[in-house]
């Protein structure tokens, strides 16, 4: 079914190396439709009665699930809407509509669709092996999307960490599927789980190396989703690649890997009963279930201590362990995620950190493991998903306005541009707005601008009505470059906002309700001490939003603007440079999804609902 | 009717939304025309619910409910108590409306919008029967007043109030949320009616009764968090400021009212003293602070935390006199306060473009007009017989008496020391010689002496005759006596 189309997809990738003239623009809309009807198809097949509560294919390499194809659904729209936002601008000069692309958007859609293909296969993997190699090919995908632009410097150079410490994790991941074939013999996950299931005592040593497997693969996982003490790369890449990778980068990947965590520590979490009985008969620990402050955890960590110095019981425990790691893990994301992102003056940087926070949220969720806490977590991430797409979306839209506005004033009077002059323009608004660039990057950029107005003077010339350009665009790097954005884009820098208030999770925005959902089922289950630090790292990191809304909303001194280029800059920023609608679209209907969710939100709730008490076997 | 209340705003708003905001002045009288006709709309409807309104119940009135939501139970209603905080946003809106008509000239459809919704919002908050929505509506006006101190602020540390506003007011309020969670889990609802009539155990009363008491004590604001507050109003426009004097700080006394009172009755009686003593610190603290203040704003904005003080102490008193003395100067402190504002931010500001005391001196010789109301709703701020907040004041010290005569008389003093520093204010604002910084000032123009009168009306008439209101509270307020 999936497979199939996915298959189709493959072909179609073959498509640029058929006929390689094809437009780019082009290329990206086919790929992003194609997206579509996989959602689409997706989604029919949820309603298919053999499903049931998962169905086993390909000799048990794969399974299909609802929750599966729900979230393979999600992913691929999720992948149709970006790819529909590939950059374009629509620029008017003199009655000409030239629509402006990105060159590497061919290369782009391909890579994603490899990508996405990966993301989809991993969360229905039902063995270790299919696990690994769907993961792989997940993150090749992404290695070589984050190094794709291969001019700037600072996305190889992101490419490359990204690459080498995503190559690391895999390792782990790799040891972690040794370990547990060579302790049990099998990779199939549905084995492993009936063989956790009727061991007891007697067995331990199969345990142990079954947990120390998972463990291994947790971490790699972790590792993969920028969670806490394993996130260092994560700032680092997203601020290196260029915006429209980074949207891919930070939704994208995470979901499939999450449902896969989820997945896992469902299926080990049932069987968790057993293994708390075990330990309440050795006498150490009375009640696993509250591991709810740090003190329940050091405790807990000391008794695996004894339990190890002793050999009694020889249990490093399967569930137990995994809780404490997503638990841990989970708080110094909360932590870290909000305290760093209080000293980032760059937007993706600041954004990497915000996903981290938030990341911590979706684990406490997941170590929880109830089946409210599952429905919170499957309502967050697709809340997440949406107000994170939202902010890149937006951020893509004012880079294309405000760093073109720079360009335009150049094209539109191409008659006469001295170069230099043009350069010295781009360089005092820079200073203007208080900006170091490094110089390479600078330079990158004056040489990008030049290739770009030959090839506008050349279609002018050719007077055609509708222009396709190809050029790189520059992205917005700091915060501040967003400065007095309300006074002329409102309507923008209202939505993005209102997603950042979202993030920072007020009331009656789709944010809150993730969050509540997540403390209501902490609290329910005893957490107290998570709780009440995730409210104050909420507190904290609102401050950071706020730093951006207030940055949005304080007036740049007209004053400054006008030394710069007299009122032509003001000019083409508000009627030249328009963002396509399909973009624009996008963005008003997942504002206003984040904004009135609260009036109607059973839809969305009654399905996370079903989801997880589909997994719960109800 | 409520859903009429708390749509028409939204229907105002949606008409201006589409509205193009040009330079003509023809469109921008449109538009505040539209605005202003919407929120008197929704005054009158509010009126006319006051006459329907029986007050012979403690039930909830004219209850409407949309069963959409699955995680929490929507319904609104109003009782005795809700029924006064809710006709005071309806009449506090256009007043802010009209307080700000002349001189917002950019963005104002973001301005006209934002205090339209602003409205619909408070106005749900305090008829909203669900703890959830409470607290969803509660702090939901935050990002947008955040947005207007930002955009129509004065001064250029706007940006350092607005965030201490904003993050004191959500750090203190998701304890409330862990609170209601908690709550929740408890009972399985967040329903008022639903709530009230369970028992929860004095221990666990404690805890959730902290976590709320955080939430209100930093939205009153009390003692150690009141930082917030005089810079919020003195940086925020004026419409802002009369907006969280009138209506947003009454949010922290209805919930006291709503949750404290009613839904956590023994651990408000375990922690009266302690909430007394706080009361008690903040209004000396507030009242000595207020005196010194050199900008006119921030000196009303600290006498309000003075007054905020006394309504909290008549709040806990348990007793008839004390609570209704509470609900009245809530509502006085809804009149005079704002009229203050409009006095030095809104008529001294715009003529002089300063709030520094030193700079202002001599306005009667200019102004006799402003100044003779100027100096009556300083008398009412201190607490003059005849004006609604003397009752106020007097019914909450008799009540803090009956149960603590030490807290009374130090709660007393606050009355002397509202006086010193209102009389002291206007003192030097009026008389002695003309400063010589000031220019030839025109005395109030048709515009302030509409909104400065339509305050001053309904705080005589009701200090004259308070049993208008005191009749609709009688029941609902004797519900919230705790007894051992």
């Amino acid at each position: 079914m999936v497979f199939i189309t996915l298959l189709t997809l493959i072909s179609a990738k073959a498509l640029p190396v058929l006929n390689t003239n094809i437009s780019s623009l082009h290329f990206s809309r086919i790929s992003s439709i194609s997206f579509i009807y996989i959602a689409y198809i997706s989604f029919n097949s949820i309603y298919l009665s053999c499903i049931g509560k998962g169905l086993g294919i390909y000799s048990g390499l794969f399974q299909i699930t609802q929750l599966g194809q729900v979230i393979e659904m999600f992913i691929f729209l999720i992948g149709g809407l970006i790819l529909m936002s590939w950059p374009q601008i629509k620029q008017t000069l003199d009655n000409i509509n030239i629509l402006i692309t990105d060159k590497y958007s061919k290369d782009y859609s391909i890579i994603v669709l490899f990508s996405s293909l990966g993301s989809s296969l991993l969360i229905s993997s039902l063995d270790l092996i299919s696990i690994y190699l769907s993961i792989e090919l997940q993150s090749f995908g992404l290695y070589i999307l984050a190094s794709l632009y291969r001019n700037s410097e600072s996305a190889t150079n992101a490419g490359l960490k990204y690459f080498l410490l995503g190559g690391l994790s895999s390792c782990i991941i790799l040891l972690g599927t040794g370990l547990i074939y060579s302790y049990t013999g099998t990779t199939n996950l549905e084995s492993l789980y009936i063989l956790n299931s009727i061991s007891d005592i007697n067995q331990q040593y199969i345990l142990q190396g079954l947990s120390i497997g998972l463990i291994l693969i947790f971490i790699g996982f972790l590792f993969k989703i920028a969670a806490a003490p394993l996130h260092n790369w994560s700032p680092d890449v997203y601020d290196g690649v260029p915006t429209i990778v980074t949207i891919w980068l930070t939704i994208v990947p995470k979901i499939a890997i999450l449902i896969l965590l989820l997945e896992l520590q469902v299926q080990l979490g049932i069987i968790g009963g057993l293994k708390t009985i075990i330990i309440n008969n050795t006498g150490y620990i009375s009640t696993i279930e509250n591991i709810g402050s740090i003190k329940d955890i050091l405790l807990l960590l000391e008794n695996f201590k004894i339990n190890i110095n002793l050999n009694i019981n020889n249990s490093l425990l399967g569930l137990p362990v995994l809780k404490t790691l997503i638990i841990i893990s989970s708080i110094l994301s909360l932590i870290i995620g909000s305290l760093l992102g209080l000293a980032q003056i760059k937007i993706k940087r600041l954004l990497a950190y915000s996903t981290i926070s938030h990341i911590g949220f979706i684990l406490l969720a997941l170590a929880i493991n109830t089946e409210q806490s599952i429905e919170s977590f499957i309502f967050y991430i697709l809340q997440y998903t949406f107000t994170n797409l939202n902010i890149f979306l937006i951020i893509l839209g004012l880079t294309y306005i405000i760093n073109n506005s720079i360009i335009s004033p150049l094209t539109s009077l191409a008659s006469n541009p001295p170069l230099s002059q043009d350069c010295s323009s781009v360089g005092t608004r820079e200073k203007k707005n208080n900006i170091k660039i490094e110089n390479l990057n600078d330079n990158s950029i004056i040489t990008s601008y030049n290739n770009n107005e030959a090839l506008v003077r050349d279609f002018t010339l050719e007077n055609k009505r509708v222009n396709f350009e190809e050029k790189i665009i520059k992205d917005i790097n700091y915060i501040s470059e967003f400065k007095g954005l309300f006074f002329s884009n409102p309507f923008l820098s209202l939505s993005l906002a209102a997603s950042l208030f979202s993030m920072a999770g007020i009331p009656p925005l789709i944010g809150f309700f993730s969050k509540q959902f997540v403390l209501y089922s902490a609290l329910q289950n005893g957490y107290y001490f998570i709780s009440i630090l995730g409210i104050i790292v909420s507190v904290i990191s609102a401050s950071y939003y706020l730093k951006i809304i207030k940055i949005l909303f304080t007036e740049s001194t007209e004053s400054e603007l006008n030394s710069v280029s007299p009122q032509e800059e003001n000019l083409n920023k508000s009627e030249n440079i328009i963002i396509t609608n399909t973009h624009s679209y996008l963005i008003s209907i997942l504002t206003l999804f984040i904004l009135l969710f609260f009036i109607k939100p059973t839809i969305i709730l009654n399905s996370t609902q079903l989801l997880s008490l589909s997994l719960f076997f109800v | 009717m409520l859903t009429l209340l708390i749509i028409i705003p939204l229907i105002g708003s949606l008409i201006i939304l589409p509205m193009a905001e040009t330079e003509s002045l023809q469109s921008k009288n449109q538009m505040k025309q539209i605005a202003l006709t919407t929120s008197l709309i929704n005054f009158f409807i509010s009126l006319f619910l006051w006459y329907e309104f029986d007050s012979t119940t403690t039930q909830f009135q004219f209850v409407s409910e949309f069963n959409q939501l699955n995680f929490c139970h929507l319904n609104f209603g109003v009782d005795g108590i809700s029924l006064y905080f809710l006709l005071l946003t309806t009449f506090v809106t256009p007043i802010a409306l009209l307080s700000n008509y002349t001189n917002i000239t950019t963005n104002l459809k973001f301005f006209l919008i934002s205090f339209l919704v602003l409205e619909t919002l408070q106005i749900c908050a305090f008829v909203s029967l669900d703890l959830l929505l409470f607290y969803i509506f509660f702090e939901s006006v935050l990002p947008i007043l955040f947005i207007v101190i930002l955009l129509f602020g004065h001064g250029t540390d706007r940006f350092r109030s607005a965030l201490l506003f904003f993050l004191y007011t959500l750090a203190g309020s998701l304890p409330m949320l862990l609170s209601i969670l908690v709550i929740y889990s408890y009972i399985g609802s967040t329903d008022f009616q639903l709530i009230s009539l369970y028992d929860i155990s004095l221990e666990s009363q404690k805890l959730l009764w902290l976590g709320f008491f955080i939430a209100f004590a930093v939205k009153t604001p009390l003692y150690p968090f009141i930082i917030w507050l005089p810079k919020a109003h003195s940086d925020s426009p004026l419409a802002g400021s009369i907006l969280l004097a009138g209506t947003i700080l009454k949010l922290a006394t209805y919930g006291y009212i709503r949750v404290l009172i009613n839904i956590l009755p023994d651990a408000t009686n375990y922690f009266s003293p302690l909430i007394q003593t706080i009361a008690i610190i903040s209004l000396i603290y507030a009242s000595f602070s207020t005196i010194i203040q050199q900008d006119t704003k921030r000196l009303i904005a600290y006498s309000s935390v003075a007054h905020m003080a006394v309504v909290v102490l008549g709040l806990f008193s348990n007793n008839l006199p004390g609570i209704e003395g509470a609900i009245l100067l809530g509502i006085a402190h809804g009149f005079v306060s704002p009229a203050l504002f409009i006095c030095v931010g809104g008529v001294i500001y715009d003529r002089t473009g300063t709030r520094v005391i030193n700079y202002i001196r001599g306005l009667v010789t200019y102004m006799p007009v402003f100044t003779i109301l100027f100096f009556l709703f300083t008398l009412c701020n201190t607490g003059i017989p005849l004006s609604l907040n003397f009752l106020g004041e007097q019914l909450s010290l008799i009540g803090i008496w009956q149960t603590n005569p030490i807290i009374a008389s130090l709660g007393a003093t606050g009355i002397i020391l509202s006086a010193c520093y209102s009389i002291f204010l206007y003192n030097r604002l009026s008389y002695g010689n003309l400063s010589p910084y000031l220019p030839p000032l025109k005395d109030i123009n048709r515009r302030e002496y509409f909104l400065l009168i339509s305050l001053l009306i309904p705080t005589t008439i009701f200090g004259i005759f308070p049993n208008v209101i005191l009749n609709t509270l009688h029941t609902s307020t004797t519900a919230l006596l705790y007894y051992n």
